[in-house]
């Protein structure tokens, strides 16, 4: 069971019973006590202490006892991954009415097509992986769900216009680049603990055939939060410079180019001991 | 009540997105059992937006 599980197998949900619906009140009821082992006792280090949710293998369902909410694990999975396009929909919408359509797409497809490559690499050098999502992106092999790069494309606008605010549009873009890639760092130190972590496994760490991480921090390998930083900084500076000192079609020459040399800097940082 | 939502998005649309962001995360933390999690926020997130609604309040 727990072997199907860690290895992303998501069976069909099915609806908890009369019978688990009072062991969950049972749960909410006793706080921190350990539930039946029988029925929730394979995920790793569940017995220590889970006061607000709890995790049935036997019918892949989240069940979480947070205001008396009931939602199955793949519900909250597809819900994540149909949220993420949903916010790149919002910041694109936003960034078409403020920016005007050239600055807009060159920023959103710059960032996919920089983020789903990298990705891409990291995955085949087995530094991650990506299990049961609904849509990936190039669709063979099944490596990096499109959601990945979408989410990616939303970030750096949004952290790139806030660094503007603070330190003014006129500030140089390595400062606005660095600023950038602290903010994401930021925010991912929240989301990638709980997203990467048990029950949901988003995305996985270890495996099979993967290449183990040395240093890691709230569960999470420091290598993802140190490429959060180079790649949302890198792309960021390379915008900046790109609308600073180009014009009309050299802009997407030069994207290409820092496309490429961001793909080779990736490999190479990849291939580190991290 | 929604024209202000709506002013506040027109003019901050971004750091709402950030802070919806954490907000996110934190929910999803509380929701797998994990709820000190979006408090990690409060020392790597909200530094970002004080220092960003000063600045919006400050004219350059």
């Amino acid at each position: 069971m727990a072997n199907r599980v860690s290895q992303g197998g998501l069976a069909p949900s099915s609806q908890p019973t009369a019978q688990h619906r009072a062991e969950l009140r049972a749960f909410r009821v006793c706080g921190k006590r350990a539930l039946d082992p029988t029925w929730a006792g394979w995920v790793p280090g569940w017995e220590q202490v889970r006061p607000l949710a709890a995790f049935s293998s036997e019918r892949h369902t989240l069940l979480i006892s947070f205001f008396s909410v009931l939602l199955p694990l793949p519900v909250v999975r597809r819900l994540y991954e149909a949220g993420i396009v949903l916010l790149f929909a919002v910041v694109a919408v936003r960034s078409w009415r403020t920016r005007g359509a050239g600055p807009t797409v060159r920023e959103l497809a710059f960032g996919f097509a920089l983020s789903q490559s990298v990705e891409l690499l990291a995955v085949q050098h087995g530094r991650y992986d990506y299990p049961d999502w609904l849509v990936y992106f190039p669709p063979h092999p099944e490596w990096v769900p499109l959601g990945v790069g979408l989410g990616w494309a939303a970030i750096v606008p949004v952290v790139m216009r806030m660094s503007e605010r603070i330190l003014g549009q006129a500030a140089p873009a390595a400062k606005l680049a660095a600023l950038d890639g602290a903010m994401a760092v930021g925010v991912d130190l929240v989301i990638d603990p709980a997203v990467s972590g048990e029950p949901l496994r988003m995305w996985t760490w270890r495996g099979e055939g993967m290449t183990p991480y040395r240093a890691w921090l709230l569960g999470v390998p420091v290598f993802n939060f140190v490429g959060w930083f180079l790649l949302v900084a890198a792309c960021g500076w390379q915008l900046r410079v790109v609308e600073r000192r180009s014009q009309g079609a050299q802009r997407w020459w030069r994207l290409g180019l820092f496309l490429a040399c961001d793909l080779i800097i990736a490999t190479v940082v990849m291939r580190l001991p991290w | 009540m929604v024209k202000l939502v709506r002013r506040v998005l027109a003019a901050h649309f971004e750091a709402v997105f950030y802070v919806y962001l954490w907000a996110n995360a934190s929910l999803l933390a509380v929701m797998v059992g994990r709820p000190w999690l979006g408090a990690i926020g409060l020392v790597t997130v909200l530094p970002f937006v004080i220092l960003y609604r000063r600045t919006a309040r400050t004219p350059r």
